[in-house]
């Protein structure tokens, strides 16, 4: 029988963040605003239910005077996303 | 969105970060490359000119303008496109931070001891860095490029005096400036090619 997928993460807009976020150590909120091609309001509550499952934590930092958000995918939420691949790939019988 | 959508999303957003990282590698190789060999061709002129070896201590303005430029760029480019930074661009740095930090070093006793090979010692830090970078991405004109550097480091033995600042300055355009470019056109070629 084929596991559950992670409702979290099965999510277009929180998948491509995760996504982005497995290839780098740490990313911005612009940036992933630029990458997702998503609107500041719908990228920021998504980030928050990402950090609330603990799948990645937000970094409230200034850069000068203004405000930056910085992004890094836990160990929670690699093993999280290796697990939805994985799940995928059994569907899809890769 | 069904299974195949996701990976497919996966795929992408992945493959596009990962050519963001690839272009971001040439910027600090050509800023690095460029400065050095103006600021190399800077020394050999004012020493060949007035025999003052107090020139040696324009060599520190290849950290300063570069470090600097290499700011401004990147300051201008994260107000556009936001900043981020990969697991391997962050160890990748951290080693010629150590380089730069060594190569610094060794201008200690190029000042004190006489026939000390500074311009040997710098290239072959430098060649040994653009390598090691190279195998870290596992980016091929990278690694020949720097072993180049490296095979061309030797000749510095033998080439005595100001003369070795020219061979100098043609090794960090082999090393560096060179696959700076090969890298910058590769990425821009594959971001032409997706679009």
């Amino acid at each position: 029988m084929l596991n559950q997928l992670d409702p979290l993460l099965h999510s277009e807009l929180r998948l491509a963040v995760m996504s982005v976020l497995i290839a780098l150590e740490e990313a911005d909120f612009l940036y992933l605003q630029e990458k997702t091609g998503a609107s500041s309001g719908n990228l920021s509550i998504q980030l928050d239910k990402l950090q609330h499952a603990g799948y990645i934590e937000i970094e409230k930092t200034y850069k000068g005077r203004k405000p930056r958000t910085v992004c890094r995918i836990t160990q929670k939420g690699v093993e999280a996303f290796r697990n939805y691949v994985d799940v995928i790939k059994g569907y899809l019988d890769v | 969105m069904n299974e195949k959508e996701s990976l497919e999303l996966i795929t992408r957003m992945i493959d596009n970060t990962r050519k963001g990282i690839e272009k971001n590698a040439a910027l600090p190789m050509l800023i690095f490359g460029y400065t050095s060999i103006v600021t190399t061709l800077a020394v050999w002129l004012a020493i060949t000119k007035t025999g003052n070896y107090m020139f040696h201590l324009l060599w520190i303005a290849i950290p300063v303008i570069g470090w600097l430029v290499y700011g401004l760029i990147g300051n201008f480019r994260s107000r556009r496109e936001g900043a981020s930074q990969s697991h391997m661009g962050s160890l990748i740095g951290r080693i010629w931070i150590f380089l730069a930090g060594v190569m610094m070093l060794c201008m200690v006793p190029a000042f004190l001891i006489r026939g000390f090979p500074a311009s040997f010692v710098m290239m072959l830090l430098a060649a040994i860095g653009v390598s090691c970078s190279g195998l870290l991405v596992r980016y091929a004109p990278l690694i020949i490029c720097g072993l180049l550097g490296i095979l061309t480091s030797f000749v510095q033995l033998w080439v005595t005096g100001i003369t070795s600042m020219i061979v100098l300055a043609a090794g960090f355009a082999v090393m560096m400036v060179l696959p700076g470019h090969i890298l910058h056109y590769a990425a821009n070629k594959k971001q032409k090619n997706n679009a």
